[in-house]
């Protein structure tokens, strides 16, 4: 079977794995050895052999070898604001964000003509001034001038570094400052200033490469760290601002509360058309993607996009919120408590296979006491092949779906009826099913008598079905963003992935597109340094390339997360490309490295991080001899990277999203060998990821034949121990019979189908089934022209022969003559 | 006449216009209060700013503000007519104030400096797009706070092409200002509703009254330092 589909094979992201499932598992293997080889170098992009690395690399495993204990690790959201705006500077900018300071004392004496300015003692009026003056410098024709102001602005935002030695002050300092910014209204113009500098940043910099800016500071000849200094500085400012402002902290005032509203709504609101800030950042990313802007510091992108989707979409609290609200709004009840599922493996799981051993283990295998088993579930599909079954075993017809209710069961034996009451008890309804039936009986309508409901058989009312609507008047954020993304969402979506392919450690690297402009310097640049300087910029990368797969994981992870609750047509259109753009296997690509190295990564240098650096500016030598000694190999024995763990969840959730109940995709999985990476991944030892990790495993056992389970008997007892039961299903002992090719290409074809209905319904977009029909009578599918104006102008109006002799007449003696006395309102009375 | 047709007919002549029969828009049962009693102040009593700029009872102030700025775009285009004639886009190149400040028109997506004739109308049209933007302004009777800070930067902008004028065409700026009193009131509303600060005034006008306002509006709440 292939993947390949009409209108993205051109764009997937990697081929590799074009033509995947029919052919041979030579292919395959190249494909994981490929992988594993790659993930014995050390995965940097500067890559010479260099002792340090050697030895940090050898102390990392052998220190990470063996972990006797469960992870602390906690996922949330995101990491400490504090953390969050280290990342997003690289090591290599910290000159330029150390010359903000100048660049606001500059500005700043010269609008207030006093010998030394400080922010905190200005009035509340001359701060509003200062700001607005710096604003309006944003559009001044003069480009220093403008990075100049621009830095003042970040300077401000970043609370004042220059006033003040004390961390925790300037914590302080910054979010009043933001908060300061946000009121006097900085962010819907610096939005606006970003839509226009991203596009100039680039245009000039491919206009203008050779003769016209030889004497600019700012080079524009090849994509370097210098070409875009204005696009970096405005996402700088915006993402502070972002970040300071969505944080919910105790002891807040009405100001701050007043304001988040506010930037809640700005981060809705268009710019200059129709786009907002998330729309813009996408198609900022696409355009770096396609090569069209190869200088965008692609990791602030993704970081800001993230923060302006946490932010106005919320994060996982508010999902669970949400998800709450939705159903109860739907009359569903019973939410089955997701978070019960961080139950920690048994220890055995871990240890070496011995067959003597296991089966010990295996009889000692018990019910897990530690916390309340988790509910098991059954779907409404489930229960009704179990009564088709039952009742073609008794009665020998089926009566439909419609005996569900109850009233021809009475024929049946009394045991039956039992076991239908337990699994009534068990039976789980997702929001998803609702919206799909809605959906099937929105199609049914007639177009112009909406209010008959059509008869189509579904066991839900219409009531309950018009509560799931989409709500047209107040559109949510969510809402809000699919519509805007829905043109281009292929692409978002591809380049997404392309850049998380270029940040994926087992890639090959000639294939992608280089992420690292804004952390490297040039390779001329590189040859110059010292072993140890260039270990530094080694160091730099590597975090940055952390912090880009953060970033794309946990945006997917939310659009998913967020579409689904949505609308699942949505989540499917989006998954729908996701997968088509082959992200199964560059996930399994991505956990196809040493994944105890990954998590256990250690590359920051405490004194080069964001506000550090600035208060405490590093001498060279201090630096030199940071990145000398073994300080940074060395740490606290086992220091677990949270970046770094956190991506790992979202991606392995990602993965489950995709191929949740989707048999052709867990076909993928099992091509691709994918139980080998996972069984890898069940080393880490957090009950998070395992839990998701083997989610993915028992959707794919019955695929994986007898003999793999055989072999794997402590896998099959954990996931039996620790994974929701399906009443009814059979993933442990059952061979697929329906596992045939062909099903899985028409189940994907008929969800694609099922999504393009949905968008052809709902947001206009071109309905491929009906273009065909479109192109032989193109008028009936066109709205009715009623502007006066073309229609006359286009149709030749006969006018009959009295009119055009007397018209004339008519004009002098009605309009002329009569003049304004002429009575015209009576004339239209009549 | 039917009392609710409000408006100049077509071919009417310039004595005639807005001879319609006395009445008190405030009272009037339309979504265009605001703009109606506007509009018939700014008739009636052209040269009483302050009562001008005062946000009636009854009307939001967002509100009030919002159809102010749409008023000056309305009546600042009779000012570029007026400039067509002598600003020339070969001898104002760029769009230049008081200083050597030259400015970049903000409406297109690749920055570029237009001459000044240009920019001014670009300005305008600019202005006239945000104002209309059903997304940011949906409604004619309240306005929500998050859209007025689009306000503030459309106000600087505009405030620029009386700055352009006021500089390099004097001539023109005295005729048009001596008849609508349009800087004036622009100034004045701008620093009463908090648009423009004072510093950022380059244009003089007769600053003793603002400065006045500007002191009673001397803030500051927010100010936590």
């Amino acid at each position: 079977m292939s993947y390949q589909s009409d209108d993205v094979s051109n764009d997937t992201v990697d081929s590799y794995s074009a033509q995947h499932l029919d052919n041979s598992s030579v292919q395959e293997a190249n494909f994981l050895d490929d992988g594993g080889s790659a993930a014995q170098q050390s995965h940097s992009e500067i890559n010479s052999i260099d002792p340090y690395a050697l030895k940090e690399v050898v102390q990392r495993i052998r220190g990470a070898e063996e972990p006797e204990t469960d992870l602390e690790f906690c996922y949330s959201d995101s990491e400490s604001c504090q953390e969050e705006l280290s990342q997003f500077y690289s090591y290599f900018e910290q000159e330029e964000v150390l010359s903000c300071k100048g660049a606001f004392l500059s500005v700043a004496s010269s609008r207030l003509s006093g010998p030394t300015v400080n922010w905190c003692q200005l009035s509340a009026s001359q701060k509003k001034d200062m700001v607005q003056f710096l604003l309006d410098n944003l559009d001044n024709a003069n480009r220093p001038k403008r990075i100049r102001a621009l830095q003042a602005l970040l300077y401000v935002a970043q609370g004042c570094w220059g006033e003040t030695c004390s961390q925790e002050e300037l914590r302080i300092r910054a979010k009043t400052n933001c908060f300061r910014l946000l009121a006097i209204g900085v962010l819907p113009f610096l939005c606006e200033h970003l839509s226009r500098v991203a596009e100039h940043d680039a245009y000039e910099m491919l206009s203008d490469s050779q003769d016209k800016l030889e004497d600019d500071q700012y080079g524009y000849n090849e994509p370097t760290f210098q070409s875009n200094p204005e696009t970096r500085c405005c996402l700088d400012v915006l993402y502070h601002l972002v970040e300071e402002c969505r944080r919910v902290e105790e002891g807040e005032g009405e100001f701050e509360i007043e304001n988040r509203q506010r930037l809640y709504q700005e981060l809705a609101d268009p710019m200059t058309g129709e786009e907002n800030l998330a729309t813009l950042l996408f198609s900022m990313l696409l355009r770096f993607c396609n090569g069209s802007a190869p200088s965008l510091p692609v990791k602030k992108v993704l970081l800001l996009l993230w923060k302006v989707i946490l932010t106005s979409l919320g994060g996982t609290e508010e999902l669970d919120k949400k998800k709450r609200a939705a159903r109860e709004g739907v009359g569903l009840v019973g939410h089955f408590d997701e978070s019960r599922l961080a139950v920690p493996l048994p220890d055995f799981i871990l240890q070496p296979r011995d067959p003597d051993e296991l089966a010990r283990e295996g009889s000692r295998v018990r019910p897990n006491e530690d916390g309340p088993q988790l509910m098991p579930k059954i779907r409404r599909t489930e229960m009704e092949a179990f009564l088709e079954m039952v009742q073609s075993r008794f009665v020998g017809f089926k009566c439909g779906p419609a005996a569900l209710g109850g009233e021809l069961l009475g024929d049946l034996p009394e045991a039956i009826h039992d076991s239908l009451k337990v699994l009534e008890q068990h039976l789980y309804i997702p929001l998803s099913e609702l919206q799909i039936e809605r959906e099937k009986y929105l199609q049914l309508i007639p177009p112009l008598s909406p209010n008959l409901f059509p008869k189509v058989t579904t066991p839900y009312s219409k009531q309950q079905l018009d509560l799931c609507r989409l709500a047209p008047s107040f559109p949510s954020p969510t809402e809000l963003l699919y519509e805007q993304l829905l043109p281009q969402l292929p692409q978002f979506m591809i380049a997404l992935l392309k850049v998380l392919l270029a940040a994926t450690p087992t890639k090959n690297k000639t294939e992608s597109l280089n992420i690292y402009i804004d952390v490297c310097p040039s390779e001329s640049q590189v040859n110059a340094m010292s072993n140890i300087e260039r270990r530094r910029v080694e160091l730099d990368v590597h975090r940055y390339t952390e912090v880009v797969v953060k970033g794309v994981s946990s945006i997917l992870f939310l659009l998913l997360k967020h579409f689904k609750l949505n609308h699942v047509y949505q989540f499917e259109f989006v998954c729908h490309h996701l997968v088509f753009a082959n992200c199964i296997p560059l996930i399994l690509k991505f956990f196809n490295q040493n994944l105890l190295q990954f998590i256990y990564s250690k590359s920051f240098i405490n004194s080069l991080e964001y506000p550090a650096c600035l208060l405490y500016p590093p001498k060279l030598e201090e630096e030199l001899e940071l990145g000398d000694g073994d300080e940074i190999e060395e740490g606290e024995g086992n220091y677990l990277s949270w970046r770094n763990m956190f991506s790992c969840i979202n991606l392995l959730r990602v993965l489950q999203k995709l191929t949740k109940w989707k048999p052709s995709r867990t076909m993928v999985l099992v091509a691709f060998k994918s139980a080998q990476i996972l069984k890898k991944v069940l080393k880490i030892r957090h009950p998070l990821i395992q839990a998701y990790a083997l989610k993915l495993l028992k959707m794919q056992t019955r695929y994986l034949g007898r003999n793999w389970r055989r072999n794997n008997m402590k896998i099959m007892s954990s996931i039996y121990q620790s994974v929701r039961h399906h009443l009814h299903d059979d993933w442990a002992y059952g061979n697929d019979l329906n596992a045939r090719p062909c099903d899985f290409q028409s189940l994907e074809m008929s969800l694609k189908q099922e999504c393009d209905q949905f968008n052809h319904w709902h947001y206009g977009l071109g309905n491929p089934s009906l273009q065909n029909i479109e192109d032989s009578t193109p008028d009936e599918f066109v709205a009715a022209d009623t502007n006066p104006v073309s229609v006359l102008a286009e149709a030749k109006t006969e006018y009959d022969e009295g009119f055009l002799e007397n018209w004339e007449k008519w004009v002098k003696e009605e309009v002329v003559t009569a003049g304004p006395t002429s009575r015209w309102d009576n004339l239209l009375s009549y | 006449m039917a009392e609710s047709f409000l408006r100049n007919r077509r071919g009417s002549k310039k004595e005639d216009l807005y001879l319609w029969r006395q009445y008190n828009a405030l009272e009037l049962d339309t979504v265009l209060t605001a703009q109606l009693y506007l509009q018939e102040m700014i008739r009636e009593q052209p040269n009483d700013i302050d009562k001008m700029i005062e946000c009636p009872n009854g009307v939001e102030e967002n509100l009030w503000v919002y159809e102010h700025m749409r008023q000056i775009c309305l009546q600042l285009n009779a000012l570029s007519v007026h400039l067509q004639s002598c600003c020339i886009p070969t001898q104002c190149v760029n769009m230049q104030a008081d200083g050597d400040e030259v400015y970049l028109c903000a409406v297109h997506k690749k920055p570029k400096e237009c001459s000044a004739i240009d920019y001014i109308l670009h300005t305008l049209d600019g202005s006239c797009s945000i104002l209309n933007n059903t997304k940011l302004f949906p409604s004619r009777v309240t306005v929500k706070s998050g859209s007025m800070q689009r306000l503030e930067s459309t106000a600087r902008r505009l405030y620029r092409i009386f700055g352009h004028a006021y500089y390099r065409h004097r001539e023109v700026f005295d005729k048009y200002e001596s008849q609508t009193k349009m800087c004036l009131r622009f100034t004045k509303f701008a620093l009463k509703y908090d648009l423009l600060t004072m510093d950022s005034l380059t244009i003089p006008v007769e600053i003793s009254s603002i400065i006045k306002q500007e002191n009673n509006n001397e803030d500051d709440v927010t100010d936590k330092n």
